[in-house]
């Protein structure tokens, strides 16, 4: 390969160049189509944002709901008054409701997410910030798995519909459907780690590769179950259309007609799923990462809540549903300016 | 329709083989959630203090937790907890939508504009994160609390596709009939459109049922579920701390769970072919 010879600097400036040719070409492919699909993307957006807002008030109506005192459950009911004041102020709890409705959405906009009570050394975004890469990446190689499983199984189901492989899809995919999360979990560490230590176990080497196969196998396997069977209905779907067997008239090689002609369209509700299912990971990375004792937003999201801490708690609720209302946006103009069914 | 008319022609539906091992699969979780656990004499609490973490043997059929409590016995004891928790969500979450759901597609107008707002927000939240910040914030969460956080999202996918079937069938002659004869708006919905969609509705309660079933295992996992040491998820939490000591305390509960959610699935599947024969055949 070339590329090998490459520097850093050429590399990573060829990297850049492909993203920028990717991207202006889905600036251009926005910008020049019809104005339907602009006012479909203005109100997609505007949605978004309403969607965004209801997320906001409803994290901050969230912490106010709590029956009793917040102040009393976090010291107990026999601390200190001058502790309790302290705690109070530090929380905005000695304030009016609107008073801190505003200071909540102030510490949204100047990215702190305001502080953890009581004392005040990281702001909540830095805690988040420095749990997201770990569960980042766990989700995205979940994803990965969950892809990579999903499309082949789906297809040679969906090729060889009624076959004993079509059968065993079908039960796979409704055992993968079936399987509780945080039993398969430890069923692999038993599998590959106590009888067959192939594996680190739960809490080591919890950053390189190896040590990301199993929790993301336990993340994935249930998006794989489902993407598998949408993958195979929805290829079987267009199968049956007219241009799929005009090209297979053409004579051209099956591989060619289903990988060409009949997967491109078939993909498209699997990765719409897909990528709605994506928040999903993250929000199920929760008991991933208690199984295998990992670092990341979940194990954050577990201490937070064992030290009552309801700042950190407020904020990652928020974080995640922020994120994924924004990956529902992208999937969802990406989708438009694929197919140009959307835009009529 | 009238019940004596329904009498008449009831018989099995022809759901298929798998659907209803899948139903015979949820008869034997009730039996053991119901019945069993008025049999034993035990108490899922009783501690044997020379038996713990023991596997299966004469004495505890199931084996022993690490308190030496009988697993059999709180598996059972769970499993009641468990089934009358997830009916409860099921239930409640289910009349909610329906009413919901059917009153924002029939009424339509801001209800509508108002509702769908409201789900996008709730939808907004990905899978478990709204319960867990629920049952997190408030202390000392018991069951109540825990039934009323699976509720407050999970009544979003009874509505959205009561909706869409008030929808479908809304502008339909026996309605418009219905309305020109003068039927007040509740009437409509009750006694016209409800019997007319509640086949799918059927079929998601049975997938939902499977959906609260997982949820509430995987809460009680991370110690947020009821404040019992002997539901399904901390049993299995247990099991997960000790799995190098013993298996059977991540088998056994691991397998009802699965179990359960997979009969529930299996019905489910035949229940949809059954009511939507359309989609069988394209499958």
């Amino acid at each position: 390969m070339a590329s090998d010879k490459l520097g850093p600097w050429a590399k990573l400036r060829r990297l850049f160049a492909t993203g920028w040719s990717w991207t202006t070409r889905l600036a251009e492919a926005l910008l020049s189509t019809s104005w339907r699909l602009r006012r479909y993307l203005v109100r997609r957006l505007l949605s978004s944002l309403v969607s965004v807002a209801g997320v906001v008030a409803l994290t901050f109506v969230l912490l106010h709901l709590i029956p009793g005192d917040p102040v009393d459950n976090l010291l107990g009911e026999d601390a200190r008054p001058q502790d309790k004041i302290e705690l109070r102020r530090c929380m905005d709890l000695d304030q009016t409701l609107p008073i801190q409705f505003g200071r909540f959405v102030k510490s949204i906009f100047d990215g702190t997410l305001g502080y953890s009570c009581p004392d005040r050394k990281l702001t909540v975004a830095q805690r988040i910030k420095k749990a997201l890469p770990p569960t980042a990446t766990l989700a995205v190689s979940a994803m990965l798995v969950a892809l990579g499983l999903a499309l082949p199984l789906g297809i040679v189901a969906a090729l060889k519909v009624r076959s004993r492989w079509d059968a065993a899809l079908t039960a796979v995919a409704l055992l993968g459907i079936s399987m509780p999360a945080m039993w398969l979990g430890p069923m692999l560490l038993y599998l590959f780690y106590v009888l067959v230590p192939w594996f680190p176990g739960p809490g080591e080497d919890t950053g390189s590769l190896r040590g990301l196969v199993l929790p993301s196998v336990m993340l994935g396997t249930h998006l794989m179950a489902m993407l598998a069977r949408m993958t195979r209905s929805s290829l079987l779907d267009t199968l049956s259309e007219d241009y799929v067997r005009t090209a297979r008239a053409k004579g051209l090689p099956p591989w060619k007609v289903v990988l060409k002609h009949a997967m491109r369209n078939a993909l498209l509700p699997v990765i719409t799923v897909a990528g709605m299912q994506f928040g999903a990971l993250l929000a199920g990375a929760v008991v991933t990462e208690k199984v295998f004792a990992r670092p990341g937003l979940g194990t954050l999201l577990l201490e937070a809540i064992a030290q009552r801490d309801y700042r950190v708690v407020q904020g990652l609720t928020l974080v995640i549903a922020v994120m994924y209302v924004l990956i529902n946006l992208i999937v969802d103009v990406l989708y438009a300016a694929v197919d140009p069914r959307i835009r009529v | 329709m009238s019940p004596s008319q329904d009498k008449k022609r009831w018989s099995l539906p022809p759901l298929g083989t798998a659907a209803w091992l899948g139903a015979g699969l949820l008869l034997v979780f009730v039996v053991i959630g119901l019945v069993v656990p008025l049999l034993l004499s035990g108490s899922p609490s009783a501690q044997d203090l020379d038996h713990l973490l023991e596997g299966p043997s004469r004495r505890h059929w199931l084996g022993t937790d690490e308190n030496g409590c009988d697993l059999l016995v709180q598996m059972c004891f769970g499993a009641r907890l468990l089934l009358g928790l997830c009916s409860s969500v099921v239930g409640l979450c289910l009349s909610l939508g329906l009413l919901i759901g059917v009153s924002a597609g029939y009424l339509g107008g801001w209800l509508d504009e108002v509702v769908m707002r409201v789900i996008d927000v709730l939808l907004a939240f990905p899978g478990i994160l709204l319960n867990i910040a629920i049952v997190a914030l408030v202390p000392k969460a018991g069951v109540g609390v825990l039934i009323f956080a699976l509720a407050v999202n999970g009544w979003v996918g009874y509505a959205r596709v009561a909706r869409a079937q008030v929808l479908r069938v809304r502008e339909q002659e026996y309605i418009l009939a219905a309305r020109s004869v003068g039927c007040s708006p509740w009437r409509v919905m009750l006694r016209h459109i409800l019997p007319n969609i509640w086949s799918p509705i059927i079929v998601q309660a049975t997938f939902g049922f499977a959906g609260v079933v997982l949820v509430e295992a995987s809460l009680s996992f991370l110690g947020l579920g009821p404040p019992v040491p002997y539901t399904w998820g901390a049993l299995l939490s247990q099991g997960t701390n000790f799995f190098w000591r013993t298996r059977h305390l991540i088998l056994v509960p691991g397998l009802s769970i699965a179990l359960l959610v997979l009969a529930c699935n299996l019905l489910g599947d035949g229940l949809r072919d059954y009511v939507d024969p359309k989609r069988k055949r394209s499958r």
